[in-house]
């Protein structure tokens, strides 16, 4: 027995990952060939959620530090699931400085799906949580920046990402550079194993969506890009620090409580909005998000708009004042 | 993920003479099934062809690539393509969509791999693989690999190993873009066209529940010399 408990912890992911490159190494009889080989070396146990675990691994080829997403597959009846085949599809078409790049896949015993994603050192959520918010401007423009042109090259290309929140935001810690990644997979698992509330967060989730429309499009991603600007800046997700019942109050108490004039259609799609909660007068961005330049807040509420119709764009808020000055890479 | 464009769901209109009650099959099935079997006979005539000429030269048989071995049958399913994509409507309840991004990927397939030929060997796993695919991209609510695989009359390991197959054959690039898919419901309208428009099938496809599959088939490989038959 070890005496540390950091020790036990660090053994058993030498442990773990020994047993997955075991069972990637082994090809069995009818196999495809190339397929159970996926050419790295696996170092270590990086991160572990509700669709499997990922690796941190070494590409026996080129040397470089690589990330093995190692998905189990559940279900012989499912085959593999729409989100995978969506999600790899999706990255074999997109090709941009902010996106994560899909570098190979594989497929093991009948069991694993590999996907093998250059390396990046934290998401955006450790950044925050871990490291100590990005208290100076200069970051928080520079990775909004970032993140909205691979919001904008997405959508240019008819794409939603649909599940834009910190965790999904990757961060190549020397060069300052963000990438987009986890395109849609985790809600597609949602069905199949059992999250905790923490993973299941809707705190970046439209009001739209949360008014459950099924006519939306990219102004849900905007959205999204909004409720992480405003954590980059208080260090805390924006709708956790409003005191509420759920996120749509939440919203609403923030924002105030939408009517026809301010949200048209809204009682069309949610009839029962005044049964559902009170009329909030708005608090207002400014009293939450206290450290952001005006510009910056100007911006911020043009993304958390409650009429999707009229929130910003991608595109438009690459171009708006808050981004005279950036600097990135 | 879906794309912000939604793939415009075409709406297949029915033919003229459709009562309510008689729900007739999408267009875009008449026309596909019609190509399919062009296709699938003028690629068997070929090998025909090209056997007798490499008989004729005494240098053995045919050898056509290997990437679609693993859709090969040791026979034709006795079933038809026609039937077999009327089936796959009927039972599964995918979109007249999910057809037309199928046939995109076995275009793309047989433009990836040139040297292997679509023929009544491989025609219906191919079929049934390539929509199932097509129906995990685009509707957001779909049946299993384990009902495809009871419609289409394989088994359900089969399956899963033939969408393996059939995403590694095409890199996994299933995308199908708003343009493309456009081009191609051009391209197969055109050929209505030119085959004539009369294509009507006197039937009534209301989608069925699974557990009123009143026919099992099987295109799968028999131990018995007879071919797969559909059983009452």
């Amino acid at each position: 027995m070890w005496n540390e408990e950091s020790d036990w912890i660090g053994s058993f992911d030498a442990l773990l990952a020994r047993l997955a490159e075991c069972s990637m190494c082994s090809r069995r009889s009818g196999e495809r060939p190339g397929a159970a080989q996926m050419d790295v070396k696996i170092l270590d146990v990086a991160a572990e959620g509700g669709y499997g675990r990922v690796f941190r691994c070494l590409d026996v080829h080129t040397g470089a530090l690589v990330a093995m997403k190692q998905i189990t597959m559940v279900r012989l009846s499912q085959g593999i699931p729409a989100q995978i085949i969506r999600e790899v599809s999706l990255l074999r078409e997109l090709h941009h400085a902010n996106i994560v790049k899909l570098l190979r896949v594989g497929f093991t015993e009948n069991r694993y799906v590999n996907l093998v994603f250059e390396h990046l050192d934290y998401d955006l959520h450790q950044f925050i949580v871990n490291r100590g918010y990005p208290k100076d401007a200069t970051t928080v423009k520079s990775f909004m920046f970032q993140i909205l042109s691979a919001v904008a090259y997405c959508h240019s290309r008819k794409v939603l990402h649909r599940d834009l929140k910190p965790s999904n935001v990757l961060i190549n810690h020397s060069k300052r550079l963000i990438k987009l990644a986890d395109f849609g997979l985790a809600r597609e698992f949602a069905d199949d194993f059992l999250y905790t509330e923490k993973l299941g967060t809707s705190w970046y989730r439209a009001p739209e969506i949360l008014c459950h429309s099924r006519q939306y499009s990219t102004q849900v991603d905007l959205w999204s890009v909004g409720c992480i600007f405003a954590e980059m800046v208080i260090g805390q997700p924006l709708f956790q620090v409003i005191n509420c019942r759920d996120e749509l109050e939440g919203i609403f108490k923030l924002l105030g409580t939408p009517t026809e004039e301010t949200w048209p259609g809204i009682t069309k799609l949610m009839p029962n909005l005044h049964i559902y909660c009170s009329k909030f007068d708005p608090l207002g961005l400014e009293t939450f998000v206290t450290d952001l330049e005006p510009s910056g807040l100007n911006l911020l509420s043009m993304m958390l708009c409650l009429d999707p119709s009229k929130r910003i764009s991608a595109e438009a808020s690459l171009k708006h004042a808050y981004f005279t000055d950036v600097n990135w890479i | 993920m879906l794309t912000a464009g939604e793939y415009s769901n075409h709406s297949w209109p029915l033919q003229p003479e459709t009562s309510l009650t008689e729900l007739n099959l999408p267009r875009v099935l008449c026309i596909l099934s019609s190509m399919l079997e062009k296709l699938v006979a003028r690629n068997e005539k070929l090998v025909d062809i090209l056997s007798q000429q490499l008989d004729g030269l005494n240098c053995g048989s045919v050898r056509l690539g290997n990437s679609l071995n693993t859709f090969h049958g040791v026979r034709a399913p006795s079933i038809s393509i026609p039937k077999y994509l009327e089936r796959i409507y009927k039972y599964t309840n995918c979109s007249p969509s999910c057809f037309v991004v199928g046939y995109v990927y076995i275009d793309r397939l047989t433009h990836r791999h040139p040297d292997s030929l679509v023929t009544s060997l491989n025609v219906h796993r191919l079929l049934v693989t390539s929509v199932m695919v097509a129906s995990k991209m685009l509707d957001d609510e779909h049946y299993n690999n384990a009902v495809y695989a009871r419609v289409g009359g394989v088994s359900n390991t089969e399956l899963n190993k033939l969408e393996l197959e059939l995403l590694f054959l095409l890199d996994f690039r299933v995308m199908v873009s708003s343009r493309v898919f456009e081009s191609y419901c051009f391209h197969l309208e055109k050929e209505m066209v030119i085959n004539g428009t009369g294509m009507k099938i006197e039937r009534a496809l209301t989608p069925k529940a699974m557990d009123d599959l009143e026919t099992e088939i099987s295109v799968e490989d028999k131990q018995s010399p007879s071919p797969p038959q559909i059983v009452d």
